[in-house]
């Protein structure tokens, strides 16, 4: 048994995992074309952009936009939702899903997740839904579809929007059809960590033709009542084309590794990875995440956090996932109760705090554009650490008298 | 030079998330116009939605508008949930604001537009002694007209890098005040809720906050300009 390199010793990983964004010559050519022509916003490498995103993603309409938060927002102002109306969403998810709610002066409702996807559970939004609700927002954590054959039955059957958060889900498909082709419409981000990335950026996609044309007005200053201006450059839409290039390439390799490693992880009896909906066709892995078995870690008087301290030591960037969106201090605020004009439900989801305190863990999607031998080194320090359990838990017991 | 900061911005792999151009362009900006803290955006109009809600607009204020302003600054209060009134006419000045507090004791918040204000400091004058903030969009003066100095009047100055401004930088914004509380919530609000140094963490609960940020091209294109015309 190999001492920790928590305590000292050699660890796993020594090699650094890849970098990213990827930068070739054509993002140069790319970026020196679209400056040279002169028109910076509105221009022929945006308008290019959103038919091929139409093309690839199957719907009708895309458009490109700053981020994705107000992707997600102008998606909600362009059905009219506001004030007075409920949006139920996850609680394991980045903070935008929940501000893009309130920015609109909508009441977010909090639904738990499946505790085997971290996917919104239909059953539990299912139980949110009253009069009131407008939406349901569906995030694709980590690039993984939700269920979505589950959640449009449901909100066909309660007239409500389906809304995906595909932020991190650029390229995943559900049944062979690209994510952004199904509920009322999707928003997607390329802000600079993301698997197409400019930087930062937002893009729509919807089949809705009275959608896109509110949000089209509010984006030309058209509308009565908003006038946003969030249109995508032409310098950020130059990137995007030429970062769209190695995208597929790049699924495949994620997939691959995500793949080799799922099998890597297989039987261990402290971790194992998210699974995946049979309906999944294509994972985006914007993120891999893998769950620790809470019990498992207790019955050796460690937990996850102690593991991940280790694991990272050994030259392994896994990283502690979301915290509850309902467990952060600003939602109780004044300055919310305003925008919303009430108090939002802050009651604990089980399997939410379950993965957001205790159990979930993440890689970086850079790290699935490794090969084999650095997927065999991540196995290998969580079974070092594991392996090492003993020591690990008496050293942390120590330093927490 | 421009062009020439955009490939080191290509190279250097942070093309978002307020690299270091976005706080270059802000320490120059802010230089510029002698004002004390400057927040780059996405665009003009996110500029106004963030200095409106910094200032605790939100549903069921009133804000006041100029009636000739630009159409962007006069829908603004529409962004943060509150209701424009308009007031004055080709020109606003403080006889027109006057009249409409008369009428409308609650307005929470005025935001004028500096291409069609008369009187600007008397108006400013009035509104401090009433309490009540002001906003000022400069629109793409960031070298012309009544750009400069504007933030000794108000709370908030809001300028625009669009098509037919000073810095042509396709879209941007920036929000300069002189108020250090003021700049921190609107740090949050533009952020995703981060306050100033916590850029990195996903993790953000402590503010709201939406994503409004400037690109490292839009600000390195602005540094440029700004740097450009220094040396002029």
């Amino acid at each position: 048994m190999s001492k920790l390199a928590i305590f000292g010793g050699d660890p796993v990983k020594h090699k650094p995992f890849p970098g990213w964004p990827v930068v070739s010559k054509r993002d140069e050519a790319a970026i020196e074309r679209a400056f040279l022509s002169g028109k910076l916003c509105r221009g022929e490498a945006a308008s290019a952009l959103e038919r091929r995103l139409e093309e690839r993603t199957g719907t009708r309409h895309a458009v490109l936009v700053s981020s994705g938060t107000l992707a997600l927002e102008l998606i909600l102002r362009g059905l009219g939702i506001g004030y007075g109306d409920e949006v139920i969403l996850p609680p394991y998810t980045f903070v935008a899903t929940l501000s893009a709610i309130l920015f609109v002066g909508a009441t977010p409702v909090f639904a738990d997740i499946d505790t085997e996807t971290y996917n919104i559970c239909p059953a539990s939004a299912e139980s949110k839904v009253t009069q009131k609700t407008r939406a349901i927002i569906a995030v694709a954590v980590g690039g993984c579809p939700p269920s979505i054959d589950r959640l449009s039955e449901l909100a066909s059957r309660k007239g409500i929007h389906l809304i995906i958060d595909a932020a991190q889900a650029i390229g995943a498909k559900w049944r062979g059809v690209d994510i952004g082709a199904y509920g009322t419409a999707a928003a997607f981000s390329c802000q600079n960590t993301k698997n197409l990335t400019s930087g930062e950026g937002g893009i729509i996609t919807t089949n809705d033709d009275a959608l896109y044309e509110n949000i089209r007005a509010m984006l030309e200053g058209r509308h009565e009542k908003y006038f946003i201006e969030s249109c995508m450059t032409e310098l950020q839409a130059a990137v995007l084309t030429s970062q769209l290039e190695k995208l597929d390439g790049e699924i495949v390799t994620r997939e691959r590794m995500a793949a080799y490693l799922d099998a890597r992880l297989h039987g261990l009896p402290f971790v194992r990875p998210l699974m995946r909906e049979k309906e999944v066709t294509v994972n985006a892995y914007h993120l891999y995440i893998m769950r620790f078995d809470s019990d498992a870690l207790t019955d050796k008087g460690l937990s996850r956090d102690i593991m991940l301290r280790a694991v990272a030591a050994e030259g392994v960037p896994l990283s502690a996932g979301y915290l509850p969106l309902y467990s952060f201090p600003f939602i109780k605020t004044e300055a919310v109760r305003r925008m919303i004009g009430g108090d939002i439900d802050d009651s604990p989801l089980k399997n939410a705090e379950k993965a957001g305190y205790y159990e979930g863990a993440w890689l970086f999607q850079s790290v699935l554009l490794a090969d084999y031998e650095d997927m065999d080194d991540i196995a290998r320090a969580l079974i070092k650490v594991w392996e090492n359990a003993g020591e690990l838990a008496a050293r942390s017991r120590k330093e927490e008298r | 030079m421009s062009l020439e900061l955009l490939k080191e911005v290509l190279h250097s792999g942070i093309w978002g998330t307020i690299g270091p151009y976005s706080q270059k362009a802000a320490e120059a900006l802010a230089s510029h116009m002698g004002a004390k803290h400057c927040l780059m955006l996405y665009s003009g109009s996110m500029a106004l939605e963030i200095a409106l809600c910094a200032l605790g607009v939100c549903q069921g204020d009133v804000v006041l508008v100029p009636a000739s302003a630009e159409k962007i600054v006069r829908l603004s209060p529409n962004l943060a949930g509150a209701k424009p009134i308009e007031c004055g006419g080709e020109k606003t000045g403080p006889t027109d604001i006057k009249a409409a507090l008369v009428a409308e004791p609650l307005i929470k918040c005025v935001v004028l537009d500096a291409n069609v204000v008369s009187g600007l400091e008397e108006t400013s004058r009035l509104l401090s002694s009433r309490g009540v903030p002001l906003i000022i969009w400069a629109g793409g003066q960031v070298f012309s007209g009544a750009g400069r100095t504007l933030t000794k009047f108000c709370d908030f100055a809001v300028y625009t890098f669009s098509e037919g401004s000073d810095i042509y930088a396709g879209c941007g914004g920036a929000l300069l005040t002189d108020e250090p509380r003021l700049f921190h919530i609107a740090y949050a609000l533009h952020n995703c809720g981060r306050t100033l140094g916590e850029e990195a963490s996903v993790f953000v609960d402590k503010a709201v906050g939406g994503n409004l940020r400037i690109t490292e091209w839009q600000a390195a294109i602005i540094y440029s300009g700004l740097k450009n015309q220094s040396k002029e």
